[in-house]
């Protein structure tokens, strides 16, 4: 008799407002057609109907008593605050991770310097640095000196963990550096297809208007300001251009309205607030003729924006490095990070050339398909568990001779 | 020059013709008397101004010697005066390099006495240092150590991570052999204790 693996997974899940929540909640029906899951997350009882139906969900912290009832312990460790309680847990109880976001230093800060443990934040950097790490972490607090804050501090993520699931070459590399042993298998982030797109009509655009967006909530590293700069030269000479900035902001970090005010860009630019559901956001997706996605600095993240973009069937203008650079060439114009005029290239490229954006659009709805489909992602992620399990199965043979 | 010698040679300056005697006796004065007529005809004219010629010049070689003595008296009296000035500034500079030697001597223990002391202040500054060096070294340590512990104790957690979850692939693999046991014999599987 085969049994599945049994698999406790540790996620936010919707309503929460992170994107890897809507992964999770995507890619939980393909992925129990071949692990046996059992849900661990925060607030259980705000969990999406659907979701409860069909996994067994529990609290974060009441995994202790039930750990035997597992073979294997699933994370999905990003960099932000919902994965603090399961980091936790994860500390004493080690299992396979997927890595959202190669760099964890605003998840570390969050947990430890936020909430008054600078002893803790201190210990991280000890961890990840060495005693050198400690000094300059120390003098930069102390006299105020600037410190490049560019550590990754997921050292200790690295070392627990008993397998790790990532979503590019580029991060798969940058693990390697630091653990060259640790299977790492690169998984292509699952994304949706078949949701029918209805695109919204911004009132008093023209109906030739050619759409750029941003997507996704905008903060500092999405560099919005560039962005808006280069649309602003593209005007004199593309004048029935638009800009759509989809999903809201983040306050602390940008503030889009000031910032078209101070470019006088009036009602070329059209702002949303947050987008509270996938459908609405697909449609503002949709509505967009070509999509900006810029990240500067790449902490090794996958964006589930530009994701959908793609599978919306609309092409895309990225910063060519971490997971962005390995994008396909033929459905997106990647431009080096922090390159104004390229990107005024790009979009004035793509402004200009109707068949060039259909052509591309058609390809990375293609690519989307193909490549991201939760099914192919889900059977990997089953068959990187397998020989994760299978490994540790053989060492403890080897163990016992 | 002693004065009995100035005494003799002021006696022997001056020439004197020689008074002629003889020692025969009864004939010997008129034998005096001879030599002397005979030297007045022949040689007193002629000798005696030799004499006075000799005893001119005797009286200058007198002047001149006792010139001399007196200037070499004098000579030596201002030497011994110098000698005895000499010697008095001779004590009095021993004296002053006696008290300079003393100063010195006593400067140059002074001296050693503040050597000797900047020395210790310095072996103790030094050790104080060297305390200060060892305890940050301590704490450079210490932070290291517990760094190495908090990096070995991440190692055993993960060692025990994977331990665990082969314990729990055995123990369901235990669980399944005993099933399929159970259902070969027809007798029920023995409840699952907890790992």
């Amino acid at each position: 008799m085969k049994h599945l693996p049994r698999i406790a997974l540790f996620s936010p899940l919707p309503p929460s407002q992170t994107g890897i929540a809507d992964y999770c909640a995507e890619l939980l029906p393909e992925l129990s057609k071949h692990l046996n899951i059992t849900i661990f997350t925060d607030e259980p009882a705000i969990v999406d109907e659907p979701l409860r139906r069909r996994f067994p969900v529990y609290e974060t912290g009441s995994y202790a008593p039930r750990r035997w009832d597992f073979d294997l312990a699933l994370y999905h460790m990003g960099n932000s605050a919902f994965h603090d309680a399961m980091y936790r847990v994860f500390l004493r109880y080690p299992g396979v991770v997927v890595l959202h976001d190669y760099g964890l230093l605003q998840f570390m800060a969050y947990r430890t310097f936020s909430q008054g443990d600078l002893i803790g934040y201190l210990r991280e950097f000890g961890y990840a640095l060495g005693v050198e790490g400690v000094y300059s972490l120390r003098d930069s607090l102390m006299h105020s000196r600037p410190y490049a804050f560019t550590a990754s501090l997921n050292n200790r993520l690295l070392d627990l963990s008993l397998g790790l699931i990532v979503h590019s070459q580029y991060t798969r590399n940058q693990v390697w550096q630091h653990s060259p042993r640790l299977p790492v298998e690169v998984i292509r982030a699952p994304i949706t297809q078949g949701h029918i797109a209805h695109p919204y009509q911004v009132p008093g655009w023209p109906a030739d208007a050619v759409i750029l967006a941003s997507v996704g909530q905008v903060t500092a590293a999405k560099q919005l300001d560039q962005a808006l700069r280069a649309f602003k030269r593209l005007l004199e000479t593309a004048p029935q251009a638009r800009y759509l900035v989809v999903g809201g902001w983040l306050p602390a970090e940008v503030n889009p309205p000031l910032l078209i005010e101070q470019l006088g860009l009036g009602d070329t630019v059209h702002c949303t607030e947050r987008i509270e559901n996938i459908p609405e956001f697909v449609d503002w997706v949709a509505t967009a003729d070509i999509v900006v996605n810029l990240r500067n600095p790449t902490v090794g993240e996958t964006s589930a924006a530009a994701l959908r973009a793609m599978a919306a069937g609309r092409p895309l203008i990225v910063s060519d490095h971490g997971w962005y650079a390995e994008l396909p060439e033929d459905s997106c114009i990647k431009v080096p990070p922090a390159d104004e005029e390229a990107l005024y290239v790009a979009m004035r490229r793509l402004v200009s050339e109707p068949a060039l954006r259909q052509a591309m659009g058609a390809r990375a709805a293609h690519h989307a398909a193909e490549m991201h489909s939760p099914a192919s992602a889900a059977e990997a992620y089953a068959r990187f568990i397998g020989q994760v399990l299978s490994n540790l199965d053989r060492r403890l043979i080897e163990r016992s001779r | 020059m002693e004065e009995e010698k100035w005494r003799y040679l002021q006696s022997r300056q001056t020439l004197r013709e020689h008074p002629f005697h003889s020692n025969v006796p009864l004939l010997g004065p008129l034998i005096a008397w001879f030599r002397e007529c005979w030297n007045s005809v022949s040689t007193r004219w002629y000798v005696r101004a030799l004499i006075e010629q000799q005893n001119a010049f005797n009286a200058a070689v007198v002047a001149h010697l006792r010139t001399y003595e007196d200037r070499l008296l004098n000579l030596q009296a201002q030497i011994d005066v110098l000698k005895q000035t000499t010697d008095s500034e001779g004590l009095n500079l021993q004296a002053q390099i006696d008290v300079l030697k003393q100063t010195t001597d006593s400067e140059g223990l002074n001296l050693q006495a503040q050597i000797d002391v900047l020395k210790q202040t310095t072996d103790s500054e030094g050790l104080n240092l060297q305390a200060q060096i060892d305890v940050l070294k301590q704490t450079t340590d210490s932070e290291g150590w517990l760094i190495q512990q908090d990096r070995q104790q991440t190692a055993l957690i993960h060692d025990l991570a994977e331990l665990t979850t082969q314990l729990a692939l055995k123990s369901r693999a235990l669980s399944d052999l005993e099933q399929r046991l159970a259902h070969l014999e027809g007798t029920q599987p023995p409840a699952q204790e907890a790992v």
